[in-house]
């Protein structure tokens, strides 16, 4: 009798089990359908995001979730989230660049005790007030990139020092046959390589912008940024950026890269992936070493190193841990490597190494190299940079089109000292 | 009766509901928010709006060198398009006269009007582009390579170049308000004045100059106000640049409010720009009725 009872009970309470597991898939099964918004600027991107079939991929782990993609134009995509944050729209899943966290800051979820922020290098590097607002998806490194058989009919060794790159950039130009330096001058933005990074680089330090907030004069002589952007100004004065590179859009300046009339085009290693649809995937003229800011070898080679790609979640999203969950997804091993080797970026997750292919591998031979990892302002050069409109770009077009440097700087140093004056700043 | 009337009035307000509601939703309530606004230092993105009084007013006025440099290249497309309104009077009386073709050319004129103006700004960039550009190539061929400028990046000229195309896009509709008016003319006077022997130039000056004042005073008054918002050509064309070389008080506007988040002093400069407006107008109409075009007030009605 005992032995029945207790085959009874047992089979009893399989049946109980069986019937609770059935009805938790069941349950799991029939949760709400969502929809995650997921914006991207950088129409390369979203066509590996296709390729790699993300929103598919995500159906197998979450099967209620779909994943749409939105593509802007990344010159207004600051400007579009602004206005949705204003609305309260912003999209579930939200990519922002370092540069964006802090005006957005109080619009963000912390992330500090989230599952992949714990698997991130950086993330606590860019926190802001220990606040861990967004996770870093990508390291890169700033190249100038060249077209080796221009190099070799000129005879041009790669350039080491400052004074070796303008002077290569001098030979081609007397060549009279490429372009020797394509730059989209018109947009503004593509002399990023120049104005934005290039003071950071002479100083050695990745945080200059937060120095120069606790300054009078950073655009004094004896200071980084001037010295770097007298180095430049040598640069833009060569002319060796065609006949008129402020009427050159990127869009334009890339197309002379990549149909090889232009000679280098300097630009992250973001680029790789539009160099790739313009030359259907042959690479094998195209080269790339880091821009040498040094003006003797006998220097340290600095080089910029960027951390960027930060996933946010908007505090008013309604669906706060479907987005935490695809975050952890979409930083878990498998994908995150796929995405990260199509990309040609390098990991910001611990214990993850990525193979960013050849082309990059001889710059990185380069002896000396010294990582500067660039870190964008914080919230006292953030108000003095709105409050005297500090555009580095919009200086790199005033100078190619040949305002004197002298002036400029200082105009800037005494806008700066009212602007620190003015908001109280120490 | 009062049946009538009261059908009179529910007819009106059903008519008069919508677009009353629309205008006080979508233009009344943004225009009382950005005079709010302008009094606050709100970023765009903070929760919270301080309140600054006449900061903002002062930082235009006293503390923002670009602000007068976009108000001068405003005024660039202000003297350009203002030197053309006598000429496109001109154009206007040779259309209305019954030359060969007049209907074509009436149509040709008009047609960069209900162009796209984005359109026109994308097509104009690469009319002037320094790489394969229309313009630098024509001189070439005809053999005027010394004229062959960077049209939009030389900060002498961006400015005339941008007005330039600005010219192109409106005058076609000056020129027609133009016809229009001169059309309105009693047919007697001009038949009048032929019978006592004036010449052509006599009838423009005296009798179709004088008949269009009240066109003029719109075309004035447009072109004020054109000329102190033109926003797509520059910002499309250049985007201001190069640094502020042509930027206008919109696209400055514009930058100030998303590109530095200042949200309160772009509400500022967004108030300014409406009494400047007003401002001018009024001074253009006092300057217009002191000098006359022929008619004062009084003599009109």
């Amino acid at each position: 009798m005992k032995k029945h009872s207790l085959a009874r009970s047992l089979l009893s309470s399989l049946l109980i089990m069986l019937f609770l597991s059935t009805g938790l898939v069941s349950f799991a099964q029939h949760k709400e359908n969502v929809t995650l918004k997921f914006p991207v600027w950088n129409p390369a991107t979203l066509e590996i995001l296709k390729e790699l079939n993300i929103p598919a991929e995500y159906k197998k782990v979450q099967p209620n979730v779909t994943i749409e993609f939105e593509l802007f134009k990344e010159v207004d995509y600051e400007n579009t989230m602004k206005i949705r944050n204003a609305a309260n729209e912003l999209p579930d899943i939200l990519p922002l660049q370092a540069k964006w966290l802090e005006n957005f800051k109080d619009s963000l979820l912390p992330l500090n005790d989230l599952q992949a922020t714990k698997a991130n290098l950086f993330a606590t590097d860019y926190a802001i007030n220990g606040t861990i607002v967004g996770l870093p998806e990508s390291m890169f490194n700033e190249f100038v990139w060249y077209r080796k058989s221009i190099f070799n009919e000129y005879n041009i060794a790669i350039p080491k020092t400052w004074g070796e790159f303008i002077e290569a950039a001098k030979k081609i130009k007397k060549g009279n046959k490429y372009i020797p330096i394509c730059m989209g001058g018109k947009d503004a933005w593509p002399d990023y390589p120049f104005n934005e990074f290039m003071p950071a680089l002479v100083a050695n330090n990745g945080s200059l912008w937060n120095v120069m907030a606790t300054q009078d004069g950073p655009f004094s002589k004896d200071q980084p940024f001037y010295k770097a952007y007298a180095q430049i100004m040598d640069l833009y004065n060569a002319k060796v950026m065609g006949p008129d590179p402020l009427g050159v859009s990127w869009d334009q300046a890339k197309m002379l890269f990549g149909s090889g009339k232009g000679a280098m085009l300097a630009s992250g290693q973001w680029f790789i992936a539009d160099l790739e649809s313009m030359t259907n995937g042959d690479l094998s003229d195209i080269g790339a070493f880091f821009l040498p800011v040094r003006e003797k070898e006998t220097e340290p080679f600095n080089v910029i190193s960027m951390v960027e790609n930060f996933y946010c979640i908007p505090r008013n999203s309604r669906h706060i841990e479907e987005v935490k969950d695809f975050y952890n997804w979409w930083f878990s091993k498998d994908i995150y490597v796929k995405r990260m080797t199509k990309y040609k970026m390098a990991s910001t997750l611990k214990g993850i190494t990525i193979d960013i292919g050849p082309i990059f591998k001889e710059a990185y031979k380069e002896p000396d190299l010294n990582f500067v990892v660039f870190m964008e302002g914080n919230e006292d050069y953030n108000k003095i940079m709105n409050a005297i409109k500090f555009d580095v770009k919009a200086l790199g077009q005033e100078m190619m089109a040949g305002k004197n440097l002298n002036q400029m700087m200082n105009d800037l140093n005494k806008k700066w000292k009212n602007a620190r004056s003015r908001l109280g700043i120490k | 009766m009062k049946t009538i009337s009261k059908q009179k009035n529910s007819v009106l307000f059903v008519f008069l509901f919508l677009p009353i509601s629309l205008m006080l939703l979508f233009v009344l309530f943004p225009t009382i928010e950005m005079f709010r606004v302008s009094f606050t230092s709100w970023d765009g993105l903070s929760k919270t709006q301080e309140l600054v009084g006449l900061t903002n007013y002062k930082e235009i006025l006293t503390n923002s060198p670009e602000v007068w440099l976009s108000l001068r290249n405003n005024a660039i497309y202000f003297f350009v398009h203002a030197f053309f309104i006598p000429i496109e009077l001109i154009i206007a009386a040779i259309l209305d006269r019954k030359i060969r073709g007049s209907k074509f050319f009436k149509t040709v004129i008009f047609m960069p009007y209900i162009i796209n103006g984005v359109a026109i700004a994308y097509t104009f960039s690469f009319f002037f582009s320094p790489i394969n550009g229309a313009l630098n190539g024509i001189l070439e061929k005809i053999g005027l390579g010394m004229l062959i400028r960077n049209w939009l990046t030389d900060v002498r000229i961006v400015n005339l170049t941008l007005a330039g195309v600005s010219l192109w896009r409106f005058s076609g509709v000056h020129v027609i308000l133009f016809l229009a008016g001169i059309q309105s003319i009693h047919t007697e006077l001009l038949e009048s004045a032929m019978i006592d022997g004036a010449n052509a130039w006599q009838k423009f000056r005296f009798i179709i100059v004088p008949g269009v004042r009240r066109v003029l005073e719109v075309i004035l008054f447009l072109n004020l106000r054109g000329a102190l918002q033109v926003f797509d050509i520059p910002f499309i064309m250049t985007n201001g640049g190069p640094g502020h070389a042509s930027s206008t008080f919109t696209t400055y506007t514009l930058e100030t409010a998303f590109k530095f988040s200042s949200y309160g002093t772009a509400s500022a400069m967004g108030v300014s720009l409406i009494c400047l407006i007003i401002l001018l107008n009024w001074i253009q109409n006092k300057v217009f009725n002191i000098k006359g075009v022929g008619f004062t007030n009084e003599n009109n009605s």
